[in-house]
């Protein structure tokens, strides 16, 4: 009996779907890779009030949260950061500066000659409730900075026990003047970078912990915490973060219009009492939620989205977006870097002895061509920075040894330097420790002989480089007989279980992740808190006695210096495995316009859509 | 038609040469059985004639269209994408073949079991699978990918696991029909204990059905293998995977890249086929439904 059953139509079906997918992919072609992108479009037309812009987010990066603190435990993503609560000092999306001085709610600080107390003098700005900003305001929010950090040190990412907001406190001297005194005295330059951190939050109308509850008093501890906890409680409710009229209480050009808690997507309309800088002409802006960049392509190609940003795999469709009215410009994001980070608490298979050796790290480094991976098709294909230090591509800090590589690839460097210290490589096979010890030529600690050196590498599953450049570097280590252990994570999944400072338990799991690229402070990219022993992000438990002075030096010293020789010592100590810095592409419709600094800002994802507008 | 006949018919419908005779009148489940062999050959004997090294990462050669050299072209670590097409389907038909050998064996123990215990036995060991197909798999295997590292072994066992459910109602409804027949009466008249029963009369007369949905069970497992790879939670470097190819390559779809796509979407598409083809043909020539 010949018949086609539902299997093997299933099967047909798949099959089409195979084709019709790939037939999806279409548009651009290799040869669009001479595309240009460095250069940014200047601005242009005459500018018309209205329409709606429609944003791209970061793909698997939807925001969940809208109280602009997440507690660690929440996992949380936040809304518009800084569209709808500015911070005290707007950062800067230029590499070379600190803060943006025409969008931040205060004047540059003043110091005193000891750097001891610093005076701040806020601007007028307007909540959306028609009340002026005042340095009350900076009051409350450092209080409720403090509650969250009292809660758990993990709540803050930036956050160093006993460093910044421990020890300074904060007070409204007038009702525009604030004055911060500090118990230590820190570099001006870091302590800016702070304050571009501390979000602005209305203390009239947040300071309650219970809906039309008693106003507190924020400036005690106990009022504080009641605060936060009832802010963070409200936070929660996904499906009201539109309607509470909480959060309709802003200072920043926008205000929420809309979330939906489903995908993430949410819209923001303009606050018509923000007195900022920008015209604010367009009547909407949308921000939609993505699960994967390729999406975010054929939106782009469908016409969909107005504004956003694509990763370096898609270097080859610039052409095809410029065909479709788009503008593009691409660079390495200021102060990114892209590295393979490192658990040095990792026990398995003895990682921590065998990575705790500044050889190891070193021989490691060396098998990283970065050059082989922008040059790849495969990786980065020509869009890509080769980066050495913390500090990335193009910074006012650079390393002392400039562009030059500390450990440049070279497999046979890195052979010797393992087998000059008692290893046996095997090339493809097991390299063993032969002669264990701490002596010269020894393996070093705690490594016993026979030791090999295996261990697991998470790779984010997103987007497609960062697999592509582990798998590189696990070639690379197959070859000298170390086994390196792929294994794909999602992104958020990452985000939440792999750091040994928020998530202990998993500390095992991974030896090395590659979760992407990380995003110091522009202008001043300072590691405290990333690569010091206390630093509440320093996922890996990094922990070098002489970097701390650094990081000290350059946290709390005057010396303009002391951060260029911070991030010298961090890249020869290797706290991380350096790869290089994918561009990140920047898309708009060449309807829309705006300062051309307001698009290289979207390389730092600094959204200022009050300054754009569509023109014919 | 007496149960004299329906014994007889059953008997020359498992009578394995009688099957094939079957078998061999059926042009697709032939065509699915060769091209089975095609892509099995292909495979496993391909390395030999087209040796690659799928190992070592190839900067300077990846993304490479098909050419001299690369056939196929190269992939975005600059394997040899021929070579990886047929690593990656030794691995896809090995998870294939495991799974559903690990499903049908407990399936079909699992089944016949319940089909001669009846009752109370029956009634629980059932809803015991009715809870467990409940169990969303897709849900349930990415939750394990989050904590565990997938390999060939585990996958087959995670799918194998969750495949059996089927092939023990299957094997529970013959044992049904088969144990109330006059060899299965005389066979416990004459004091046969459930196990041998079990092993030597039910189960062999079962055969039909069980060859029928392993047949099954590697298509889908080879699908479902696919799925997750295609998912990002199948296996990983230096282990290829059809699904996980098919995932890198759709990944790079805007590129162009569409030897990536087509060649291990064809694979996949054609070695599922097959082995639907097969299986339908099967069912017919062993005369019974397996479904």
């Amino acid at each position: 009996m010949t018949h086609v059953s539902g299997r093997q139509l299933s099967a047909a079906l798949a099959a089409i779907a195979v084709l019709a997918t790939a037939c999806t992919g279409g548009g651009g072609s290799t040869k669009d890779v001479a595309g240009s992108y460095a250069t940014p479009p200047k601005q242009t037309g005459t500018p018309k009030d209205g329409g709606t812009a429609t944003v791209a987010l970061t793909p698997g990066l939807s925001p969940n949260y809208i109280y602009p603190y997440p507690p660690a435990s929440a996992n949380g993503t936040v809304i518009a950061r800084g569209l709808m609560w500015r911070s005290l000092y707007r950062p800067s999306g230029a590499g070379d500066q600190i803060i943006d001085a025409e969008l931040s709610l205060a004047e540059q600080p003043s110091y005193s000659p000891d750097r001891k107390t610093v005076t701040i003098r806020m601007r007028d700005y307007t909540w959306s409730n028609g009340t002026p900003v005042t340095a009350d305001d900076v009051v409350f929010s450092f209080a409720l900075l403090k509650a969250a950090l009292a809660e758990s040190p993990a709540n803050w990412s930036f956050y160093t026990p006993g460093q910044f907001p421990d020890g300074v406190s904060a007070e409204a001297t007038a009702p525009d003047t604030l004055t911060l005194r500090l118990e230590t005295a820190y570099n001006p330059s870091y302590l800016l970078s702070m304050l571009t951190l501390l979000y602005v939050m209305p203390s009239k109308e947040w300071n309650i912990a219970r809906p039309g509850g008693p106003h507190l008093d924020y400036t005690q501890p106990k009022h504080a915490k009641a605060i936060y906890k009832y802010l963070t409680k409200e936070s929660e409710s996904q499906s009201t973060f539109a309607s509470n009229p909480l959060w309709q209480v802003v200072n920043g050009p926008y205000r929420l219009k809309s979330f939906d808690s489903t995908t993430g997507s949410f819209s923001l309309v303009p606050n018509e009492s923000y007195k900022g800088p920008g015209d604010s002409r367009l009547d909407q802006i949308d921000f939609k939620a993505f699960t994967s960049a390729a999406a975010v392509l054929n939106q782009f190609k469908a016409g969909n989205l107005t504004v956003g940003t694509l990763d370096s795999s898609f270097i080859t469709q610039i052409g095809a977006l410029k065909a479709k009215g788009y503008n593009v410009y691409g660079a390495p994001a200021p102060a990114r870097f892209d590295s393979l980070t490192i658990n040095f608490k990792n026990t398995a298979g003895n990682f921590d002895k065998i990575i705790a050796q500044a050889y190891v790290r070193q021989a490691l480094q060396r098998l990283i061509d970065q050059q082989g991976y922008i040059a790849s098709r495969g990786i980065y294909n020509g869009a890509g920075s080769p980066n050495y230090s913390t500090a990335g591509n193009g910074s006012p800090y650079p390393p002392a040894f400039g562009d030059k590589a500390p450990f440049p690839y070279d497999p046979a460097a890195a052979e010797k330097l393992l087998t000059d210290n008692g290893w046996k490589v095997v090339p493809n096979g097991s390299t063993t420790c032969e002669r264990p010890g701490t002596g010269p030529g020894e393996c070093g600690a705690g490594i016993p002989r026979g030791q090999t050196i295996s261990f697991t590498l998470a790779s984010a599953n997103t987007p497609a480089y960062v697999g592509a450049r582990d798998v590189a570097f696990a070639s690379a280590a197959k070859k000298l007989g170390i086994d390196v252990k792929i294994v794909t994570k999602a992104l958020n999944y990452m985000y939440a279980n792999y750091g040994n400072t928020f998530a202990p338990a998993t500390t095992n799991e991974w030896a090395m992740q590659d979760f992407g690229p990380l995003y110091l402070a522009a202008g001043y990219p300072s590691s405290n808190t990333v690569f010091n022993t206390e630093g509440s992000f320093n996922l890996g438990s990094y922990h070098n006695a002489e970097v701390d002075k650094s990081i000290d030096a350059s946290t709390f010293g005057a010396d303009a210096k002391a951060l260029s020789t911070e991030v010298t010592r961090l890249a020869e100590d290797l706290p991380v495995l350096f790869l290089p810095t994918p561009h990140t592409l920047v898309v708009w419709k060449d309807t829309l316009s705006g300062p051309q600094s307001s698009f290289n800002a979207l390389l730092s994802f600094l959204y200022t859509p009050e300054l754009w507008y569509f023109h014919d | 038609m007496t149960s004299h006949a329906v014994d007889a018919e059953i008997t020359t419908a498992r009578n394995p040469v009688s099957a094939l005779r079957r078998l061999r009148r059926h042009p697709l489940g032939l065509a699915g059985g060769l091209l089975l062999l095609l892509i099995a050959g292909f495979c496993f004997l391909g390395p030999l004639l087209h040796p690659t090294n799928q190992t070592d990462v190839d900067l300077l050669n990846a993304a490479l269209p098909p050419g001299p050299g690369h056939p196929l072209g190269t992939d975005t670590n600059g394997f040899d994408v021929l070579g990886r097409l047929m690593a990656g389907g030794q691995v896809s038909l090995q998870i294939g073949l495991l799974a559903a050998l690990f499903a049908t064996t407990i399936g079909t123990v699992y089944g016949a079991v319940a089909g001669l215990a009846g009752g109370v036995v029956d009634g629980f060991l059932m809803r015991l699978v009715d809870v467990m197909l409940s169990i969303p798999f897709l849900f349930f295997v990415l939750i394990l990918s989050a904590r565990f590292h997938a390999n060939t072994l585990s996958l087959s066992l995670v799918i194998g696991g969750f495949s059996w459910l089927l092939s023990a109602r299957l094997v529970r409804g013959e044992v049904l029909t088969l144990r109330v027949r006059e060899f299965v009466l005389a066979a416990r008249v004459m004091g046969a204990s459930r196990r041998r029963i079990i092993l030597t009369h039910l189960i062999p007369n079962a055969l039909g059905v069980i060859i029928v949905n392993i047949t099954f069970q590697v298509a889908d497992a080879i699908l479902v293998v696919a799925a997750l790879g295609f998912l990002g939670f199948g296996t990983t470097y230096p282990t290829a995977d059809w699904g996980s190819q098919l995932a890198s390559g759709v990944t790079y779809i805007s590129a162009d890249y569409w030897w990536l796509i087509y060649p291990v979407g064809g694979c996949i598409v054609l070695t599922v086929l097959a082995l639907n083809l097969l299986a339908d043909a099967l069912r017919d020539a062993v005369g019974r439904r397996a479904d």
